[in-house]
């Protein structure tokens, strides 16, 4: 592969050090997708990279990249926007470290994706300028997982059953299948797992998917729906993501 | 069958934070042209190590001696404790002459990307200590000097959220303009915090 010079905003995903000076830095770059890249003495020099290779950060990345099996090389790097509003606030901090996460795990090497680089983006953007009730928060948190895990093809049945289509209401029971969704109760088969879920939480999720507010919840019906969206992601990654513990320290 | 001894040397010296094979095969080198007290010198301070530094029961820092120096001191200021994130950090602060309170040492930050958590450092350590401090040093203010990056900065406003209803005053350590900087060249996020956190003169 011929040597390629990139300049394009990013987003910076993840940073590990490398020995005493450098660090090694994951990225979403717009119109480049994923791709890590290596920030020689990125932690000797704070000139070069100046406040830039951090998390929850929007950055002009500059990189050479030589060869997609191989870490780029990080020329230079300078911050576009940042979110004081996020990094002011453990509990912004802590929804937005999830998204971040969620973010790189959805992500592909060298596959193209702004509509998540942007996704994310208006959620710090949401989380830093807005949102000052736990409520408020965990409605921006719940709509930006679910509309990632849409935009990633992997957005479970919840406004209909999974298998027969039908419509969720309160004429039967419901489970949560997480690889596919609301299972009404003629369609479950015998010993499948799945939790039972009521129709109010689906409902609660299925509003948020589509962005709008919908009427007031219940409590309960918030509790389970967080529930059933950790289920979501955990069935997704076959884990759960390691910021995962900051998140119930914010939202129990 | 025993091993090389220069490949279980090597091998040993590859785990060392920064050191590579190649690195560690050179130092494997070094070591075995060196006279034999040397590699027996290194190897007791090694061991020495290990055996005598231990964490301070009350800071957590490390020591010889239980308490450490500055916890066992009665010339220091008890009532202001400086918390950071490593032992070298606390030997910056110290190195300043600006701070004669005591420490605590976190050993590390909150990382919530790397799911490093409140139980994987020493905060439940700062708690209790805060927590008895009728029987201990009269605190009335915690000065959080943890690095200024998302990390540290989420840890310091996790010791915030802990301590308020404690009644402790927590502050943090100023973050902004390097002496000697040029304000063209700093970066929007360090002067936009500068900004925010300007102070009358």
């Amino acid at each position: 592969m011929p040597r390629l010079d990139v300049c394009a905003p990013a987003i910076v995903l993840r940073t590990v050090d490398y020995g005493d000076r450098d660090r090694i830095v994951t990225l979403l770059v717009a119109g480049h997708g994923r791709r890590g890249a290596m920030a020689k003495s990125a932690r000797a020099s704070k000139k070069r990279f100046a406040g830039a290779l951090e998390p929850l950060r929007v950055i002009e990345a500059s990189y050479i990249d030589r060869d997609p099996s191989r870490l780029a090389t990080l020329t230079s790097a300078e911050v576009i926007e940042h979110f004081a509003g996020v990094e002011s606030s453990f509990d912004k901090t802590s929804l937005a470290s999830y998204a971040t996460e969620l973010t790189r795990e959805l992500a592909r090497d060298g596959v193209p994706d702004d509509d998540l680089l942007n996704l994310l983006v208006g959620h710090f953007r949401a989380l830093s300028t807005g949102a000052e009730t736990l409520d408020t928060l965990e409605d921006l948190h719940t709509t930006f997982v679910l509309r990632a895990i849409d935009g990633a093809g992997f957005l479970p049945a919840l406004a209909v059953c999974a298998r027969c289509h039908r419509d969720v209401d309160a004429s039967t029971q419901w489970r949560f299948v997480p690889e596919a969704g609301a299972v009404c109760a003629a369609c479950r088969r015998p010993g499948a797992s799945g939790a039972e879920v009521m129709p109010p939480t689906l409902r609660f999720l299925a509003d948020r998917a589509l962005r709008s507010s919908g009427a007031p919840d219940a409590p309960h019906v918030r509790v389970r729906a967080r529930s059933v969206l950790r289920d979501m992601v955990r069935g997704m990654l076959g884990r759960d993501l390691k910021s995962a513990h900051f998140l119930d320290m914010v939202l129990r | 069958m025993a091993r090389d001894p220069i490949a279980e040397l090597v091998n040993q010296l590859a785990k060392l934070p920064g050191i590579g094979e190649k690195t560690a095969t050179r130092l494997a080198f070094h070591i075995l042209g060196a006279p034999a007290s040397y590699a027996r010198d290194l190897a007791a301070a090694i061991i020495q190590v290990k055996e005598r530094i231990v964490l301070c029961s009350r800071c957590c820092n490390l020591t010889e001696a239980d308490p450490c120096i500055y916890c066992g001191s009665t010339r220091r200021d008890r009532s202001k404790i400086c918390v950071v994130e490593r032992p070298t950090d606390l030997r910056a602060v110290e190195a300043t002459g600006e701070f004669r309170g005591l420490y605590h040492v976190l050993h590390g930050v909150l990382s919530p990307l790397e799911g490093i958590g409140p139980d994987d450092i020493k905060l439940r350590e700062l708690i209790t200590r805060l927590q008895d401090r009728d029987d201990g040093d009269p605190v009335d203010e915690v000065i959080v000097a943890t690095n200024p990056s998302t990390d540290g900065e989420t840890t310091a406003l996790y010791v915030s959220r802990l301590l308020g209803p404690l009644g402790i005053t927590v502050s943090r350590i100023a973050s902004g303009i390097p002496m000697g900087g040029d304000l063209e060249y700093t970066d929007k996020a360090t002067l936009g915090r500068a900004l925010a956190h300007r102070r009358t003169i």
